[in-house]
């Protein structure tokens, strides 16, 4: 076997996925050590998960201890925050960036995933409704009154269960601001069906109907007070439920649900991270980039250089590009501010992203790289490039007469450039607000200019390539990042260690979980003894009653 | 002329009680101990008896009274367990025996007895407020009504059953007059305990009329009140009370102390009627002992309206002496929560008429401001 493993040594395979961190009550074990094959990406996560027993949403956040304790051990375990408490992603001390560079780390705001709840609602709220009340939902959800039953009113219920879940979203944003972590709140789970097995675990009896109400309720007041705190939620209700009551297959041990539910929470959990923005960007590590980069030239700083220099599509013969980009016909995502787009009123109902594919970005890419463009864009910058954000942007004109406008901040070396797809004006503002330059461009034609030189640019009904351009690091392959798991600016160093060249096509999410530990669930050693012994254990595994699916979990509690 | 040396040996006042003398009973008496005593047979309470009470907002002086000094008060829809105390009362809960809120008149206490056996067909009516639900029968029930038409009409379906059984089960129910001004809704003759348009509800002169009941009309409607509850719990006792506290506001087109002492007048003589005609009914004179001259005017506050600690203490003093042959002043150390409670406590929807004409005022001043 090990001379197999030395013939073959060089056919091992890095990757190095991202780092995606879950912490919780034991909900969140079902994360446990998961590697996810990022759809439309040639990219992986990997959860580092930290199950935190007895976790309640209610003391995440208190006013006497502040921030529950184990969430900044995380960011310390995982060198996420320094001694003094401030954030590593956002550091300018040299050598943080050198030590990371050297580590092929991604430098970027972590992903963290909360999960919690379960318990406050086990073991506080469901006791707000005893076996003769009940309560009625608003907004006609239809979960029977239990008959005989006393109502109790619902605000004041709402007024309990509110305390609880500010202390989450307070948790969160504290997360969010102070660290500047990209923060992902997980709605409790429907609750399971099977009665007996909940007055076993809970030691008391409460009937379904008003579980799921109870649960619902503390999901929309949980969700309201994230939107209200700009804090990230979902949950998947909508995936594991029918007529509002948890699908049986969804049913683990009376508490948690089926590990084949943890594919709903990675589709909006990557959803959700595509949507949201980093709201912090670490300038330094871009200018850091600029003498590393390939083929530089004399003048790399941005003082050097025009604020914008415009390309003519007969010059460009970029005829294939257009094509291609006009031939994208179906909108996939609603605009939203984080994808550089300002619009201070008048949310932009009537813009659009296009999700490009992976054959799309390929061929891009190529076309990029190609004569006359790539000279083009090499000699605006002054070295050769990587495309760090790309994007089709679509605006159908109903925006209620405000024009949308990119925004133009960025980094040190780093420029933009919009190829036009459809004829539109374009307006490049100066720092006054006003419009220095106006054109009326046509298909093909390309603006390449400097963000940092102008207030802002403007673009009428149209659909447009945003491209935004800084350059490539001596030994790095040519990249074309999509605005995916990384959002804006997309991190051009988590690359340059395996020399990706252009997201590959996956278009499907795999889960693999090469070391899930039920054991966790339980705690302490995993020995056959306390298999034998432990009630959650055999419950486990007897839950399961289709052969090969007892075998996976028996395997898993036995792999450490 | 000589004058005739008058007789008074066969003068029957002779062989009166000196309760019945005012210069025994009062004028030579402390004010602090003047008791007027109660007519009628009242109740012997005990701490176990089951106690319900009910009226204007002066009412709640008792029923937090009889809960803090531990006798059994009976809460027919108690609020939850886990309820805070500043919850409590924002939500109706506990101020009387069920979450009816004030009752002003006999007439809605009779309304509300016969809804709960389903002997009044009372319209559906469901006011309707920036997307909350309130009930015209207990429009300030909650601090912003009912967030769905559904839960409204499901705590309204309980309620009446807790009504139902409260009076099924209860031994003694005290009940204080509060006034005869009310406002009927035309479609089914319902009596409102408030004026719609007042801080709750929208005013329409087709919907809604003004009455001031007379004397034959309130008695009427409390005879009506005891057949009833007579038909349903034989051996229950009923305490009446009038409540001392005047009106906040009047409709009638004169002055509203002259509208206070028509009301009180008239439900004063009604209780005595009532007294008079049934053998479980007594009145117990709360009324009488702050409002008679005996104390200075001491037992109000300087607004002349509400009643004072010392007033309410006065109360029940002789409440307690009488009906349950109990020192309150006791019965006021063994508890640590304050024995009774503070006028800023005590829900009134009549205050709110108050607020009204404030809100009006001020707005008539801001408009002549402008012009």
């Amino acid at each position: 076997m090990m001379s197999e493993l030395v013939k073959n040594a060089d056919q091992i395979k890095i990757s190095r996925p991202y780092r995606l961190y879950c912490i919780g009550d034991s909900n969140c074990l079902a994360f446990r050590d998961l590697l996810v094959d990022i759809p439309y990406s040639q990219e992986s996560a990997f959860f580092y998960t930290t199950y935190v027993p007895g976790l309640k949403a209610e003391t995440i956040h208190t006013s006497k201890d502040g921030l529950h304790p184990q969430f900044k051990m995380v960011l310390q375990t995982y060198s996420l925050i320094f001694e003094d408490d401030s954030p590593l992603h956002l550091s300018y001390r040299f050598h943080v960036h050198s030590n990371i560079f050297a580590a092929g780390q991604a430098l970027i705001s972590p992903v963290i995933l909360i999960i919690a709840g379960d318990i406050d609602l086990r073991g506080k709220i469901y006791h707000l409704v005893t076996e003769d009340t009940d309560v009625i939902l608003p907004d006609e959800i239809p979960y029977a009154r239990v008959p005989n039953s006393r109502i109790i009113p619902i605000d004041l219920v709402k007024a309990e269960i509110q305390d609880i879940v500010d202390s989450l979203v307070r948790g969160a944003a504290e997360l969010q601001s102070k660290y500047g972590a990209r923060v992902f709140i997980h709605g409790v789970n429907p609750p399971t069906l099977d009665e007996e097995r909940f007055a076993n675990i809970n030691e008391y009896r409460m009937i379904a109907s008003k579980r799921y109400k109870l649960s619902w309720l503390f999901n929309r007041l949980l969700e309201a007070e994230c939107a209200e705190n700009g804090i990230a939620y979902f949950d998947i209700w909508q995936d594991t439920t029918k007529d509002g009551y948890l699908r049986p297959e969804y049913e683990l041990d009376g508490v948690h649900l089926a590990p084949e539910a943890v594919a709903f929470t990675l589709k909006h959990l990557f959803t959700a991270i595509s949507l949201s923005s980093i709201n912090k960007t670490n300038y330094v590590r871009y200018r850091m980039a600029l003498p590393r980069a390939a083929n530089r030239r004399a003048h790399l700083t941005d003082s050097d250089r025009p604020t914008f220099i415009k390309l003519h599509a007969d010059t460009l013969r970029a005829e294939q590009f257009v094509k291609l980009l006009q031939s994208e016909g179906v909108a996939t995502t609603d605009c939203r501010g984080n994808f550089d787009w300002v619009i201070a009123t008048n949310y932009p109902a009537g813009m659009r992203l296009v999700e490009l594919s992976a054959e799309d970005l390929r061929i891009i890419g190529d076309i990029l790289e190609s004569s006359p463009i790539a000279p083009a864009i090499k000699g605006f910058l002054g070295s050769d490039f990587i495309c760090i954000s790309c994007r089709l942007t679509i605006n159908s004109g109903d925006l209620n007469g405000s024009a949308p406008r990119l925004s133009v901040a960025a980094p040190d070396g780093v420029i933009k450039a919009v190829l036009i797809v459809e004829g539109t004006d374009f307006k490049l503002l100066d720092p006054n607000d006003t419009a220095t330059e106006a054109f009326r461009l046509s298909p093909g034609d390309l603006i390449l200019y400097q963000p940092n030189a102008l207030r802002g640019v403007t673009v009428g009904k149209s659909r447009v390539l945003e491209l935004t351009l800084m350059p490539r690091l001596a030994g790095q392959s040519s990249v074309v990042v999509n605005a995916g798991i990384n959002d804006w600016p997309a991190d051009p160093f988590h690359y340059s260690l395996h020399g990706m060249p252009v997201h590959g096509a996956q278009g499907r999410l795999t889960i693999s979980a090469p070391s899930i530990v039920y054991a966790e669930t339980i705690g302490g050693e995993v020995t056959s003894d306390f298999l034998k012994e432990s009630r959650t254990g055999l419950e486990v595994v007897s839950k399961l009653q289709k052969p090969h699916r007892v075998k996976n979990i028996i395997k898993r509690l036995f792999v450490t | 002329m000589n004058s005739r040396k008058a007789n008074y040996s066969t003068c029957p006042y002779n062989e009166i009680d000196p309760s019945q003398r005012w210069d025994r009973s009062i004028a030579s008496v402390s004010s602090y101990d003047i008791d007027p005593g109660v007519i009628g047979r009242v109740p012997a309470l005990s701490p176990t008896t089951r106690i319900g009470a009910a009226g204007s907002c002066f009412a709640q002086y008792i029923s937090e009274t009889l809960r803090n000094v531990g006798y059994n008060f009976f809460d027919a829809e108690p609020p939850p367990q886990w309820l805070k105390e500043d919850k409590r009362k924002a939500y109706g809960y506990g101020i009387y025996s069920a979450r009816y809120g004030n009752i002003y008149t006999a007439l809605q206490l009779t309304q509300l007895l016969q809804r709960s056996l389903n002997k009044f067909a009372a319209s559906d009516e469901v006011w309707a407020e920036d997307g909350r639900f309130l009930d015209p029968f207990r429009p300030r029930l909650t601090p912003s009504g009912y967030p769905s038409l559904a839960e409204l009409v499901a705590d309204r379906e309980d309620h009446l059953n807790a009504v139902q059984r409260l009076f099924k089960e209860v031994e003694v129910f005290v009940f204080t007059l509060g006034l005869t001004e009310t406002w009927l809704r035309n479609s089914d003759g319902a009596a409102l305990p408030v004026c719609p348009g007042c801080g709750v509800g929208e005013y329409d002169s087709k919907a809604y009329s003004f009455k001031n009941f007379d004397v034959s009309e309130v008695t009427e409607h409390l005879t009506e009140f005891m057949s009833l509850l007579a038909s349903v719990n034989p051996n229950a006792k009923v305490i009446l009370t009038v409540s001392p506290v005047p009106l906040a506001a009047s409709f009638e087109s004169h002055n509203v102390l002259l509208s206070t002492s028509y009301s009180k007048a008239v439900l004063r003589v009604a209780a005595q009627a009532i007294v008079s005609r049934f053998v479980n009914a007594s009145y117990f004179p709360s009324y009488e002992i702050i409002t008679q001259t005996f104390n200075n005017s001491e037992y109000f506050e300087t607004n002349r309206r509400n009643v004072t600690a010392a007033g309410v203490s006065h109360v029940m003093r002789c409440f307690f002496r009488h009906v349950a042959n109990a020192d309150f002043d006791q019965l006021h150390f063994v508890e640590k929560k304050a024995a009774t409670v503070s006028a800023a406590e005590i829900v009134c929807d009549e205050e709110e008429l108050a607020r009204a004409l404030a809100m009006r005022q001020i707005a008539s001043s801001e408009n002549s401001d402008k012009n």
